[in-house]
């Protein structure tokens, strides 16, 4: 991605920070505290865009390539757009649970047989709330209290979980689509359930800081990372993209959205459009925005 | 009667609004492609904070 945008545009010196987005957003709140923060463009999860939003850390540009991006995709007021979906799903070890025996959805997870072998992070705040504005409330944190009594295993983080589960610690985990897929196309013994309801799918907005020195140059790099050329390098790393004209698995066609609860929405009919078999068959996924 | 204007509060009002111009018409926002290329090949620089590994992905 970097090298074709420096391909692009040679002429602009692109440096960057990585970290997780914990780490990013303290990185950022700590440099802003310090007057030292120079970031231009952050990418970075829903959740950590509320806080720099509320922090007033971000300014507003309306890409022209954001008109083709869905609502609830892209901000009205322009202050982000979604440049990948990260749906969390049930996988499970192949070796150690055979595909007839994985359990099929959630109450599946309540049989006696999975205590003490389902392992999620402890972050997982959207995946929690997505999943009771999708069950409703109340029975929303029935299940929870279920699930809490199978006492799950928790890790800081799905990319420990995938690859804890791949080396068989144990034998389902609640981690993301794209990793579980990467992991099996590398020959890793992992899968995870198309059937289990609701698929609850986070957003990755690309914003501008508000304390932006580089005016251009940031806005030809978020131009570029939305547009069609550069949505197609996304799905390149298994990364699921909401442009409308870019083949996706999270959409069926415009009418597929429908607004349900405040800040949720539910897709339904998930179409199957790319070659990636991890990305198959899911019929419904709730991607929870609420934060945004 | 404009000029009749102009003569009783003199050429102030004149000046402060090429001045305004001439500000806002730096200011205003560059749109095109070109015009952004073109800036940020002044800029030479872009700094990125990412929670995500963008150089995964290849064309």
């Amino acid at each position: 991605m970097m090298q074709a945008f420096r391909k692009k545009h040679p002429f602009i010196d692109v440096k960057f920070f990585r970290a997780g987005n914990d780490k990013l957003l303290n990185r950022i709140l700590t440099e802003t505290g310090a007057g030292k923060f120079n970031g231009d463009v952050i990418l970075i999860s829903s959740f950590e865009v509320r806080v720099l939003l509320q922090k007033k850390l971000l300014q507003k540009y309306l890409s022209p390539e954001s008109s083709h991006y869905p609502e609830g995709f892209t901000d009205k007021e322009g202050y982000w757009t979604s440049v990948y979906s990260i749906p969390r799903v049930v996988a499970y070890n192949t070796k150690l649970v055979h595909a007839d025996a994985a359990p099929k959805s959630y109450e599946d997870l309540l049989q006696p047989k999975w205590k003490n072998s389902f392992c999620m992070s402890d972050s997982a705040v959207l995946w929690y709330t997505g999943f009771l504005k999708f069950s409703g409330e109340e029975k929303g944190r029935d299940y929870m209290k279920k699930l809490s009594a199978q006492k799950p295993l928790f890790r800081d983080s799905e990319s420990i979980i995938t690859q804890l589960l791949a080396a068989g610690e144990f034998p389902l985990g609640l981690t993301y689509s794209h990793q579980v897929g990467t992991m099996k196309c590398k020959g890793a013994p992992v899968d995870w359930i198309r059937t289990a309801q609701p698929i609850v799918t986070g957003l990755k907005p690309i914003t501008l800081s508000a304390k932006a020195t580089h005016p251009n140059a940031r806005k030809l790099f978020i131009d570029f990372i939305i547009s069609k050329e550069g949505k197609e390098l996304i799905r390149s790393f298994n990364r699921i993209s909401a442009r409308v004209d870019v083949a996706s698995e999270l959409r069926a066609g415009p009418s597929y959205i429908r607004r349900s609860h405040a800040g949720a929405t539910i897709t339904s009919n998930m179409s199957r459009s790319s070659d990636r078999s991890f990305l198959s068959k899911p019929n419904r996924t709730c991607r929870f925005s609420g934060f945004l | 009667m404009m000029l009749g204007s102009f003569r009783q509060s003199g050429p102030l009002p004149l000046i402060v609004f090429a001045i305004c111009l001439g500000i806002f018409g730096f200011a205003a926002p560059i749109w095109s492609a070109d015009d952004l290329a073109a800036g940020a090949k002044k800029e030479g620089e872009l700094n990125l904070y990412l929670s995500t590994d963008l150089s995964d992905a290849k064309a």
